[in-house]
C-alpha cells in the first residue's frame, strides 16, 4: 500500500500501526485543524542487541548502550527533516532511548501521517483508524509513531474491596512484611542502593497515607518522589482504582525493601503515555532504576503491533542495562477480559524482556505456608496467564513445557506468567489509601512484591541482575528459589509440576533464589562451531597455539598443518561463534 | 550439552586446556579437545 502524501513524498505504510475503530461512546467528529498535538517516534536501533546482552551475560555501561545500541544520529536527522518538511517541530531527541518527540496542528500531523484523527465533541479524547503512513525513505527507520491517537490503553490490575467475595478481613490479610517473611526474603539487606521505578497511568498518592501505612508496619517509609511524564502528574482524589494502585505498589514494593529509593513515573494512560514512562524510568539516569514495576495492562488484542514492540525493546534496554522489569499477569483469568471466548494473555506482562507475575491464594500460620494454589474465584476474578499470540517461544523458554495455545491454530508462543505471588483478594493486599486502612487484591501486588525482593537480590549480589528471565529458566532452572504451585487453573490452562501458565515457576523461596544466583554455577559446554576437521591436535606432531591472532574480538587455534608439503600454517575459521 | 559429566577424566595427562576470554564475551572460558567425540568444547560460567 502506498500513497503520494507530503511534499508528493511516497507514503508507505508503518507495519504494525493499524488500529481498529475505537469502541467508545458518542459520535465522533473531525478533530479539530488548529489543536496541537505532541507525538512520539521511536526509531529502530544503531546495532541490534547481540546475543550475550539478551542472554543476561552481559551488561552494558548507559554510555556504550547509547553509543552502540541507541538510535543512529543519522536517523535522527532523517526524521527532524521530515519534520521540518511537514511543519512538525522537533521537540526533544533522545539517542539512547531512540525517541524524537514532535508536535504540530492536527492539520499537519494528519498530513505528514497519513491519517484521519478524529475526536468525541467537547472532549479531549482523539481516535484514529487503519495505519499510519510514513515516507518511504523512513520505512524501516521508524519502528512506531505514538499519540496520535489517545484513547485509554490499559488497566490497573487491582481488585478494589467491593469486588472482593468473601468481604476481606483487614486483620487477616497480608502487609508487605507479612510477604515477605512467607517467601523468605533475605535478611540483613533492606534494597539500599536500589530504586524501584513504578508506572503508574492515573490516580496519585499521598504523603500522609505512605506514612499511615509505613508506620502502621513499622517500617521507616522509604523516599517516594514522583516524576512527570508527558503531562501527567501526581493526581490522588480522580479516581478511587487508580489511587488503590498507586498505594498497593508503592506500599508492597517500599514494605519489602525499605531501604531503597522509590521512583513514580506518572503518565497518560495512553500507549504513548505508557511507552514514555517505561522508556523514562529505564534511561533516566537522573533517577536512575535499577528495578521496575508495571501493574498496568491490556489484552494483547487491545494494542496494535508497533506498540507492543516499542515496549520489548524498552525492556530490553533494561534488561541490557542491568535493570530487572516485573509486570502484572492481570486479574481475569484466561480470557483477560476480552468476550470473544478465547484465550489471551495480557500485555507487558506477555513481553519476553519483562517477568510476567501470576496470582495464587496463599494460605498460613504464623510465618509458615501451609498452603498455596492458583487464584481463581470463579466468579471472573482469577490469574492470567496463557499463550502469547503476539511474541514468539523465547530460547530460554523451550524447555519449560509450554503448551500450545487452546485457542484454534494452537499457536506456540511465550508463555506466560514466569514468576508468581499471593494475589487473591482474600486474605488480600493490605494497604493504607485516602486515610485508612483496606483490603485489596490482584496480580497488581505481585509485580512490586518481586520487584521488592529483586532490590534485596541487587543489593546481596552486588550488581544489577537485569533480565531475570533467562536466568531463572537457564542457568539458575531447577537449582531452587521457587514455591511450585501445582493445584489450580484459570480457566483454560491448569497447574502443575514445573511450569504452568497460572502461576510460571511458582512463587518465591527468596533465600533459595539468591543462593541460587550467587551460584556456583553449572558449566555450560558447547562444540566449537568450526573445527571437525581440525582433529586431535595433541597428537605429539601438531604445534599449536589458542589466540585472536585475527583481532575478531574471539580466539582461533593456530596450528601446523604437517600434512601439507609446504607445511604451513592455518587458523580455524572465523565465523561467528566458532569460539 | 549441560555439564561435562559424560567427559570422563580429563586429567589424564593426555589432554590440554586453555582458560581465557576466548569468545570475547566478558569472562573466561575453558577450553579442551576431547579425542572420543573429535570435538573441542568449550565451558562457559557466568554470573
Amino acid at each position: 500500500m502506498s500513497t503520494e502524501g507530503m511534499a508528493d513524498e511516497e507514503l508507505v505504510e508503518l507495519a504494525g500501526s493499524h488500529r481498529n475503530r475505537a469502541d467508545i461512546s458518542g459520535a465522533l467528529v473531525d478533530a479539530p485543524a488548529d489543536d496541537v498535538v505532541a507525538v512520539t517516534i521511536v526509531l529502530r536501533r544503531k546495532n541490534e542487541l547481540p546475543e550475550e546482552v539478551t542472554s543476561g551475560r552481559v551488561r552494558l555501561s548507559r554510555q556504550d548502550f547509547a553509543s552502540r545500541h541507541g538510535a543512529d544520529p543519522a536517523d535522527i536527522e532523517r526524521v527532524q527533516a521530515f519534520a521540518q518538511r511537514g511543519d512538525l517541530r522537533v521537540v526533544q531527541a533522545d539517542t539512547a532511548s531512540r525517541r524524537v518527540r514532535v508536535e504540530g496542528t492536527v492539520a499537519a500531523l494528519q498530513r505528514a501521517f497519513g491519517v484521519r484523527l478524529q475526536a468525541v465533541a467537547g472532549g479531549t479524547l482523539r481516535v484514529r483508524e487503519g495505519s499510519i503512513m510514513i515516507p518511504a525513505s523512513l520505512q524501516g527507520v521508524v519502528v512506531g509513531v505514538f499519540g496520535l491517537d489517545n484513547r485509554p490503553q490499559a488497566d490497573p490490575h487491582i481488585v478494589m474491596p467491593a469486588d472482593i467475595t468473601p468481604a476481606p478481613i483487614t486483620t487477616a490479610d497480608y502487609t508487605a512484611t507479612d510477604l515477605a517473611a512467607l517467601y523468605n526474603f533475605p535478611g540483613g539487606v533492606n534494597g539500599s542502593g536500589q530504586t524501584i521505578g513504578i508506572i503508574e497511568l492515573g490516580g496519585g498518592y499521598k504523603q500522609a497515607d505512605l506514612d499511615g501505612y509505613f508506620s502502621g508496619i513499622g517500617v521507616a517509609t522509604p523516599p517516594v518522589t514522583s516524576v512527570s511524564v508527558d503531562g501527567a502528574v501526581n493526581s490522588p482524589g480522580s479516581d478511587a482504582n487508580a489511587d488503590g494502585e498507586v498505594a498497593l505498589d508503592i506500599e508492597v514494593a517500599g514494605g519489602c525493601a525499605p531501604g531503597a529509593n522509590v521512583v513514580v513515573y506518572f503518565a497518560p494512560n495512553t500507549d504513548q503515555g505508557f511507552i514514555d514512562a517505561a522508556s523514562t524510568a529505564v534511561h533516566n539516569q537522573a533517577n536512575g532504576s535499577t528495578v521496575i514495576s508495571i501493574s498496568w495492562g491490556s489484552a494483547e488484542v487491545n494494542w496494535s503491533a508497533q506498540a507492543m514492540q516499542a515496549m520489548d525493546q524498552v525492556f530490553a534496554d533494561a534488561a541490557a542495562l542491568g535493570i530487572s522489569v516485573f509486570v502484572a499477569a492481570a486479574d481475569h483469568g484466561s480470557g483477560d477480559n476480552v468476550s470473544d471466548n478465547l484465550a489471551h494473555v495480557d500485555f507487558p506482562a506477555s513481553s519476553p524482556n519483562a517477568t510476567g507475575c501470576g496470582g495464587t491464594h496463599l494460605d498460613s500460620s504464623g510465618n509458615t505456608i501451609t498452603d498455596e494454589m492458583v487464584w481463581n474465584d470463579n466468579d471472573g476474578w482469577a490469574t492470567g496467564g496463557g499463550v502469547s499470540d503476539q511474541f514468539a517461544l523465547p530460547a530460554w523458554q523451550q524447555n519449560a513445557g509450554v503448551p500450545a495455545s487452546v485457542n484454534p491454530g494452537n499457536r506456540v508462543g511465550r508463555g506466560v506468567p514466569d514468576a508468581a505471588g499471593a494475589a487473591d483478594g482474600s486474605p488480600g493486599f493490605r494497604i493504607y489509601v485516602n486515610g485508612g486502612f483496606t483490603t485489596v487484591g490482584g496480580t497488581s501486588g505481585v509485580a512490586p512484591m518481586w520487584a521488592g525482593l529483586t532490590a534485596l537480590l541487587n543489593q546481596a549480589l552486588g550488581h544489577g541482575i537485569g533480565g531475570l528471565n533467562p536466568l531463572i529458566y537457564g542457568r539458575q532452572a531447577g537449582l531452587g528459589g521457587f514455591h511450585d504451585v501445582t493445584v489450580g487453573n484459570n480457566g483454560a490452562y491448569a497447574a502443575g509440576p514445573g511450569w504452568d501458565a497460572c502461576t510460571g515457576l511458582g512463587s518465591p523461596d527468596g533465600n533459595a533464589l539468591l543462593a541460587a544466583l550467587q551460584g556456583p554455577y553449572p558449566m555450560m559446554w558447547q562444540p566449537m562451531n568450526n573445527t571437525a576437521g581440525f582433529g586431535n591436535l595433541n597428537d605429539g606432531q601438531h604445534l599449536f597455539w589458542i589466540g585472536d591472532f585475527t583481532g575478531q574480538g574471539h580466539a582461533q587455534v593456530l596450528s601446523t598443518t604437517p600434512t601439507t608439503a609446504t607445511g604451513g600454517w592455518e587458523t580455524s575459521p572465523a565465523a561467528a561463534g566458532s569460539m | 550439552m549441560n555439564n561435562a559429566a559424560g567427559f570422563g577424566n580429563l586429567n589424564d595427562g593426555q589432554h590440554l586446556f586453555w582458560t581465557g576470554d576466548l569468545s570475547g564475551k566478558g569472562n573466561a572460558q575453558v577450553l579442551f579437545y576431547d579425542a572420543n567425540d573429535s570435538n573441542w568444547w568449550l565451558g562457559t560460567i557466568a554470573p
